[in-house]
């Protein structure tokens, strides 16, 4: 593909070099899976709640200006300082601003894919200021200098031996040490040292009430509650799909989003956050990024109504085989696959092509967004502006030049057949990406057409 | 133009055609014993329910749970025997040694186990997170099958938390009281 030198394929292959990892990846999120169809099948109105879901993004998406100048206007009522940032560039600006003018060089933060989407870790630490990731998965992540593989599982890639190395190496735990209690205890006491010690705490949003302007955020560690209430400064950054118009939606959206993430009924922390707490300092970045030019692509807006649960990765079996590293941008799987061409058509030309197209992720998703059908209609987009990978671009007219010339078709079918049966070396190579994956057949004493003359002739 | 304007400028421009909301959901599951529904969920997500009669129970039971653990801190004044005092003003920080916290909830949902939770329930923000052991004491006959529409029980919540699935040994009790 052109994108650049990053490639799905190839980088699944770098995945797929060690089988064991790839099965026991596969296993693990297959189990998430299962335990989403379980808690789903506990819910006999599931159904009707998907479709109620999707019909509430449906009226914020159409009615997305007046909800955004209403939340900004409730939320500068309830004492939040509200910023608008075009680009992951201006939100970063935004967010070192705001830390400068409070003299902080170092912070903790709580997942937040939007700013992995933005890339603020490396900006702020280019900045000079030392940013601490305090998600259990992302922190470890971090230690390992890699980006989440998952939104939801962040560090679901690694073995707890390998976050055992890593503990051992960067928070002193024993070698070899990996019995999980014993790692987390770890990272409990390291991490509890630095949010006792920073004064600003960034977090996510999961859910912005127009209503109201109160925002929630969902955690399962409770992280994110635990920086924003011992910090003098609280930055919460949320693209502007994340609104939703009344606080009475929020039932609908809290019973879906864990359930569908990881078969939990409920997060573990599901917090409303409304007005800073006395002395304290809370600014919200409304982001776009990209976001306003989806919303006006007819075929794709529905994207946005995601909730970022990654139910569509963990049943994915492109994903659940090819780990997240492969989709080389901040959200992997079938929704970052249509979410990624929007931004950069030409880097991200790949993503929609790692997929089998199978549904799966239609079927699971909780706002019933059309992933699989958003994937094949960004093939076409692709395709037709000229993105799309030279080899199949080159094979694809050779195929329409043969299959359009029944003299040629004819000869290139012997010849296929001679050639694989008696210089099988020629096919049988590296050379031949069809054979990486697969045995070439037998090939057949005579094609179809012969066979017919034969039979109707005789 | 500001980044504001243009954003919204931009979305106004390419928003869809406007729906309409949709209607609440009608016919949601009901649980005959929401209660016994709640207690159920909770010992599958790891949290452990004991049912107490009233205060004087509930304080024979936090001293037979906890003993031995010096910082007990609560903002139900009934259980002012057992906890520090004046502990509310200190700045969020010194609540990090904080061994076991008493707070109340309004109410309990059954089908997630959650528990709801706002500021003034809980004396400082951050005493939930921060504390090794949480405590949540709930009267019995406030809980709920689902959580819908409840939150607007609540018109005015500074800060709200819906806690479940209790962290390490934390022990949600009810009280009949």
């Amino acid at each position: 593909m052109i994108k650049g030198n990053k490639d799905h394929a190839a980088l699944a292959d770098i995945f797929n070099q060690d089988e064991a990892r790839v099965d026991w990846h596969d296993e693990t999120l297959w189990f998430v899976r299962a335990k989403r169809d379980k808690a789903a099948n506990t819910l006999s109105e599931w159904e009707a709640l998907r479709e109620n879901a999707s019909q509430i993004k449906d009226n914020v998406l159409s009615n997305l200006h007046d909800y955004l100048s209403e939340f900004e206007s409730n939320a500068q009522q309830n004492g939040v300082i509200v910023h608008w940032a075009a680009d992951a560039a201006e939100h970063n600006q935004i967010v070192l601003s705001i830390l400068k003018s409070k003299e902080i060089s170092r912070m903790v933060k709580s997942k937040s894919m939007l700013t992995e989407e933005c890339h603020l870790n490396e900006y702020l630490h280019q900045n000079g200021v030392e940013v601490i990731d305090t998600d259990l998965g992302e922190r470890i992540v971090q230690l390992a200098e890699e980006p989440p593989s998952h939104i939801v599982l962040p560090c679901i890639h690694k073995k707890k031996e390998e976050i055992g190395e890593l503990f051992h190496e960067h928070l002193g735990t024993p070698k070899g040490a990996s019995d999980p209690q014993l790692l987390t205890a770890a990272a409990r006491v390291h991490l509890r040292e630095k949010f006792l010690t920073r004064r600003a705490a960034i977090t996510g949003v999961n859910f912005a009430i127009a209503e109201t302007g109160e925002f929630v955020v969902c955690t399962n560690e409770g992280n994110a509650d635990m920086g924003a209430h011992l910090s003098e400064v609280h930055i919460a950054c949320m693209g502007i799909e994340k609104i939703i118009p009344k606080r009475a939606n929020l039932s609908v959206f809290l019973r879906l989003l864990a359930r569908s993430a990881t078969g939990q009924p409920i997060t573990t922390y599901s917090s409303h956050f409304r007005t800073p707490r006395k002395g304290q300092e809370m600014h919200l970045i409304l982001v776009d990024n990209g976001r306003t030019q989806q919303l006006g692509r007819a075929d794709f807006r529905n994207s946005l109504k995601c909730i970022r649960c990654g139910a569509c990765m963990n049943t994915c079996p492109v994903y659940r085989r090819s780990g997240g590293h492969s989709y080389h941008t901040a959200i992997a799987g079938p929704i970052g696959a249509i979410l990624a061409p929007n931004l950069n058509m030409k880097q991200y030309a790949d993503l929609p092509f790692a997929s089998t197209l199978c549904g799966s992720c239609t079927n699971v998703c909780p706002v019933k967004i059309n992933i699989h059908e958003q994937l094949y209609k960004w093939r076409q987009v692709i395709v037709k502006e000229g993105y799309a990978d030279p080899k199949k671009t080159i094979a694809m007219k050779a195929m329409e030049f043969t299959l359009s010339h029944p003299y040629i078709y004819r000869n290139a079918g012997k010849s296929g057949r001679w050639v694989m049966k008696n210089m099988p070396f020629l096919v049988n190579n590296k050379l031949n990406a069809w054979y990486t994956q697969r045995d070439m057949p037998a090939p057949p004493q005579q094609s179809f057409r012969e066979w017919y003359k034969k039979n109707n002739n005789e | 133009m500001s980044s504001r304007a243009q954003i919204l400028a931009c979305v106004k421009e390419n928003q869809p055609a406007l729906t309409v909301l949709p209607p609440d959901l009608t016919g949601l599951a009901q649980y005959p014993d929401p209660l016994a529904m709640f207690g159920s969920v909770l010992d599958g997500i790891g949290g452990m329910m004991y049912p107490v009669k009233d205060y004087e129970e509930l304080i024979g039971l936090i001293k037979t749970k906890f003993s031995g653990l010096p910082r007990v801190i609560s903002t139900i004044p009934e259980l002012a025997e057992l906890t520090e005092k004046d502990w509310q003003d200190l700045p969020p920080p010194s609540y990090e040694d904080v061994d076991v916290a008493i707070i109340k909830a309004h109410f309990g949902v059954a089908e997630n186990a959650a528990l709801w939770v706002t500021e003034s329930l809980m004396g400082q923000r951050v005493i939930p997170f921060i504390c090794q052991q949480l405590v949540v004491l709930v009267h019995k006959k406030i809980f709920y099958p689902i959580c819908r529409k409840l939150i607007n029980k609540f018109q005015i919540p500074i800060m709200v938390l819906v806690l479940s699935s209790p962290v390490l040994q934390r022990l949600p009790i009810l009280s009949s009281h």
